[in-house]
């Protein structure tokens, strides 16, 4: 298989924000599972302390990638797509910053709201956004449990474009996101 | 009696829709507080002769509300407070005693959490509302949860939830004038 070039493909850091996020997503949902699934014990402080802790470096790493993403543009679109597998493919990724953006935030307004602190790895400890209300907790925990499944649907359906590009167009879209394909000289 | 002061009766009525008695405890190394709503105090105190004064308090401990509703559960239950063979708290006073500062005292106490009692000190201070005739009682206790057994098991492990807790009082008071002269 041909490889890309260089221009071709999302620079290394592009792909380190991509991954890194993708591990830490792979690793946070099951987490999130395990600790509502947990009687009240320090087990489960300590499991929502990191699920806070994942959510809030995942919300960072999001700003960072933004910021990345406008020093240095994605590689330009893959040619043989229709005007709308494009847009479906801009509205999907738009949608999936969006949620890693609004998941942490939901998360911890509603950690707020249950007069719960919320920290970075014991580190700091973040400010309470909103005053302790229990139906603003429910409004606020629903929400954040509307857009984690929206979250699992959209990285189905990401996995799934991926592997269809993969695998059955053969157009070598995933390429574009993989370290370790060496590049072609220009 | 022969002298009246202002107060010099010493007997007092709590207002207890004015007053409060909430607490401070860290979880996850910071800090969050929580109340108990139902309480009641009885206090007999003369600033000109603290240590003839006495504060008693009883707190109903099913009122704890930490603003979710999971978490008061589960200190109700038999880990931390278990109401179901403690359900009061009870302070006393043994003594009272001026300090330097005006309007400023220390109470030396009993306080029953549990099955404990245990000596506590309550820094407090005394002193009239600017607005109406009410008085207030502002009092700080510090404690350590675990010499009170609050928190068993697992939970004696303060990573989670700390040690340290800060009692805060607010009684606010007038002076009750509904006793008769003696």
């Amino acid at each position: 298989m041909v490889s890309l070039s260089d221009r071709q493909r999302f620079s290394p850091l592009a792909q380190l924000f991509h991954w890194t996020t993708a591990a830490l997503i792979v690793f946070q949902i099951p987490l999130a599972y395990y600790m509502i699934g947990l009687p009240l014990s320090p087990d489960k402080l300590a499991s929502y302390a990191l699920h806070k802790s994942i959510g809030l470096t995942v919300f960072s790493l999001t700003a960072l990638r933004l910021a990345w993403r406008w020093i240095k543009p994605p590689p330009p679109r893959i040619e043989g797509a229709s005007p709308l597998q494009h847009g479906l493919s801009q509205a999907v990724h738009f949608a999936l910053y969006a949620l890693l953006f609004s998941l942490p935030l939901t998360g911890w307004l509603s950690s707020s709201a249950a007069n719960f602190p919320v920290s970075l790895f014991s580190l700091v400890t973040l400010p309470d956004l909103v005053a302790p209300n229990r139906e603003l907790h429910d409004a606020l925990e629903l929400t954040h449990r509307i857009l984690a499944y929206s979250l699992m649907t959209l990285i189905v359906g990401h996995t799934a474009a991926a592997c269809w590009h993969q695998w059955i167009k053969r157009d070598r879209l995933l390429q574009r996101m993989l370290p370790w394909v060496r590049a072609e000289r220009e | 009696m022969l002298l009246t002061y202002p107060a010099s009766s010493g007997a007092w009525e709590v207002l207890n829709d004015a007053s409060s008695l909430s607490f401070t405890a860290t979880q996850q190394g910071a800090s969050f507080t929580g109340r108990f709503d139902t309480f009641s105090a009885e206090v007999s105190f003369d600033a000109d002769d603290p240590s003839a004064g006495a504060i008693t308090g009883i707190v109903a401990i099913d009122s704890v509300d930490t603003e979710y509703a999971e978490r008061d559960d589960y200190l109700r239950g038999s880990d931390w407070f278990d109401i179901g063979r403690w359900p009061e708290a009870r302070f006393v006073t043994e003594e009272i005693i001026a300090t330097d500062k005006p309007g400023e005292f220390t109470a030396n106490a009993l306080l029953t959490l549990r099955d404990q009692t245990r000596p506590v000190q309550m820094k407090f201070t005394f002193a009239k509302s600017a607005n109406d005739d009410t008085w207030a009682l502002t009092g700080e206790v510090a404690l350590r949860r675990l010499e009170f057994g609050v928190g068993q098991g697992l939970w004696t492990n303060t990573e989670w939830v700390g040690d340290a807790v800060t009692i805060n009082l607010t009684l606010v008071m007038k002076e009750n004038t509904d006793t008769p002269p003696s």
